[in-house]
């Protein structure tokens, strides 16, 4: 199955893109998801703990089966003004 | 989407039928200045029973004239002028975000603005902070821009907090007000301000930007409504800190979500419209809106979880010092990585360098002067200004190892069979001797022992050295 990555702000900046498209294996969850993004982008880890998980837009309590054409957005928070 | 037009005319027409049944003319300016101009027309009792139900608002002519290009909004209308007119707005922070909300909220006619900031207007504001301007560089920002919304609009009330958002005054502030937006520009702040705001049972309109993004979210906005703990429990580390003086920022960025705070801020006052349910994410290097549903309210939230009561208590035994130290420091926390020994002030430095005429500044041959000088900023923070000689290899925490051969090379040519060539010192510098300390430690754990950080890197060197070095 096919599952859409976003980045923003300072996950972006980690990833070198705003958004990838990954190739998964059926039954990946978001949990698996986040460990094969951290695994690709190592310095993810630090800011991970920061980071809201967005899964379809809709705010991602724990952790949740993917299915093909899902849209998970990496969101940590900004605070300049 | 064509169901969402319709169902905004169908309430047009039913706020339309509202407006006659009450009396009250679409065109209100013209139905006050016919009554200011005392005309006797036939139709003059109409026009005193239509003027009497709009001034029941509280309304005088001249409001009415003023605000007229808002009212005439069938959405809006004089009861909406009049909510605004008896509402007030908490902006804290007059930076990129506070600016234009604190003016567009001035303009559309907010009865009372609070202005909170401790800072003083700086020239590197200016691309962003739209308030200030030339003449106010150096004064107090929370007088700046009182003084230019008072040029903008003398009717309403303009309070001037000049003491900043503390854990000692954020319960106070907070609870004289209607809304507060938060424009700050750090995290504690953003904490407190949003800690202040449940206890004291008020609407939060939270925005930030930096780079070429931006969030903006409504916290705390009825009983459903999750607020900025529940929704970003872990506050980041010290060091992941993102401010516009290490990031940068286009001052457009935070223009467009500040005005889109003010924007929140007047649908909840008046009810126009739906009020911001979701964190609206900015992108503006690709011209595009994203947006994510905020959660329900967390039942273990520190903040919203427990008893306003209980917040309130807490709010001021909050741990000062960490609010305070990252608050109101002008960048990241200073790294004490290395040993004192292997560290060297700016002005010691100085003494090792060559004059500065007799280098082309940006060549790459210092090692040819008896010693290794490597700039670990980003490249484009390089090309702003750089030391004599200086060679630019930025920092990375995963890459930048991979230099060390090179600086061995360096420190040490094979070619050269001179003993005093043998030990060249490196110095590394960067902007303000963190990351510098970072790759030193690199240098040393690769056995080069004879590497030294500069002390507060540049920041230190304009301070200490070079006053003509560029600031940023
Ligand atoms: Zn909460």
């Amino acid at each position: 199955m096919k599952v859409q990555v976003m980045f923003f702000a300072s996950a972006r900046e980690v990833a070198g893109v705003s958004n990838v498209e990954l190739q998964l294996d059926e039954g990946t969850d978001t949990q698996i998801l986040l460990r094969t993004l951290v695994s690709q982008y190592p310095t993810l880890n630090e800011i991970l703990p920061t980071i809201v998980i967005a899964l379809n837009e809709e705010y991602l309590e724990g952790t949740s089966s993917l299915k093909d054409g899902d849209c998970v957005a990496l969101i940590p928070p900004i605070s300049g003004g | 989407m064509e169901a969402e037009l319709e169902k905004a005319k169908e309430e047009i027409r039913r706020l339309r039928n509202i407006l006659d049944v009450n009396g009250i003319s679409s065109e209100p300016v013209g139905v006050v200045e016919a009554d200011a101009a005392g005309t006797c027309s036939p139709f003059n009792d109409e026009v005193k029973d239509r003027w009497r139900s709009v001034s029941e608002h509280g309304l005088s002519a001249e409001d009415i004239s003023r605000y007229s290009r808002q009212i005439i909004m069938p959405g809006f209308t004089a009861q909406g002028q009049a909510k605004l007119k008896n509402a007030s707005v908490l902006v804290v922070g007059l930076g990129g975000l506070g600016s234009p909300a604190a003016l567009y909220l001035t303009a559309a006619g907010i009865g009372r603005l609070g202005l909170v900031d401790s800072d003083m207007v700086e020239a590197s504001n200016l691309h962003r902070q739209v308030i200030h301007s030339e003449r106010t560089v150096g004064t107090p920002k929370v007088d700046s821009a009182a003084a230019a919304c008072r040029a903008l609009n003398s009717s309403i009330t303009i309070s001037a907090h000049h003491h900043g958002l503390s854990p000692d005054n954020a319960l106070q502030l907070v609870q004289s007000y209607d809304v507060v937006l938060d424009c700050t520009d750090n995290p504690p702040s953003r904490y407190l301000l949003n800690d202040a705001c449940v206890a004291s049972n008020c609407p939060l309109v939270s925005g930030a930007g930096i780079g070429l993004e931006g969030q903006l979210a409504v916290y705390n906005y009825g009983q459903e409504s999750c607020c900025y703990r529940c929704m970003f429990p872990t506050p980041r580390q010290a060091g992941q800190c993102q401010r516009c003086a290490d990031a940068g920022v286009l001052g457009v960025v935070p223009g467009i979500i500040g005005c889109m705070q003010a924007l929140e801020a007047i649908k909840i006052i008046t009810g126009v419209g739906t009020v911001l349910t979701k964190l609206l994410l900015f992108d503006a290097s690709a011209a595009s809106f994203h947006g994510m549903k905020l959660p329900a309210r967390k039942p273990g939230c520190a903040a919203c979880g427990t008893s306003p009561t209980e917040l309130r208590a807490r709010i001021g035994a909050m741990d000062r010092k960490a609010f305070t130290a990252e608050a109101h420091d002008a960048g990241p926390t200073p790294l004490s990585l290395l040993a004192s020994t292997a560290r060297i002030a700016a002005a010691d430095l100085a003494a090792k360098l060559p004059p500065a005429h007799g280098a082309s500044p940006g060549c790459s041959e210092s090692y040819k002067e008896g010693y290794v000088l490597v700039d670990v900023r980003p490249p484009h923070e390089f090309a702003f200004g750089s030391l004599p000689g200086a060679m630019n290899l930025p920092w990375s925490q995963s890459s930048w190892s991979a230099h060390v051969p090179e600086l061995l090379r360096l420190c040490a040519p094979a070619e050269e069979a001179d003993a005093k060539a043998a030990s060249r010192p490196i110095f590394v510098i960067c902007r303000r001797g963190n990351d510098s300390q970072r790759a030193v430690s690199v240098l040393h754990d690769a056995g080069l022992k004879d590497a030294y950080d500069v002390k507060g890197g540049l920041v230190a060197w304009r301070a200490d050295v070079d006053p003509e070095f560029p600031a940023y």
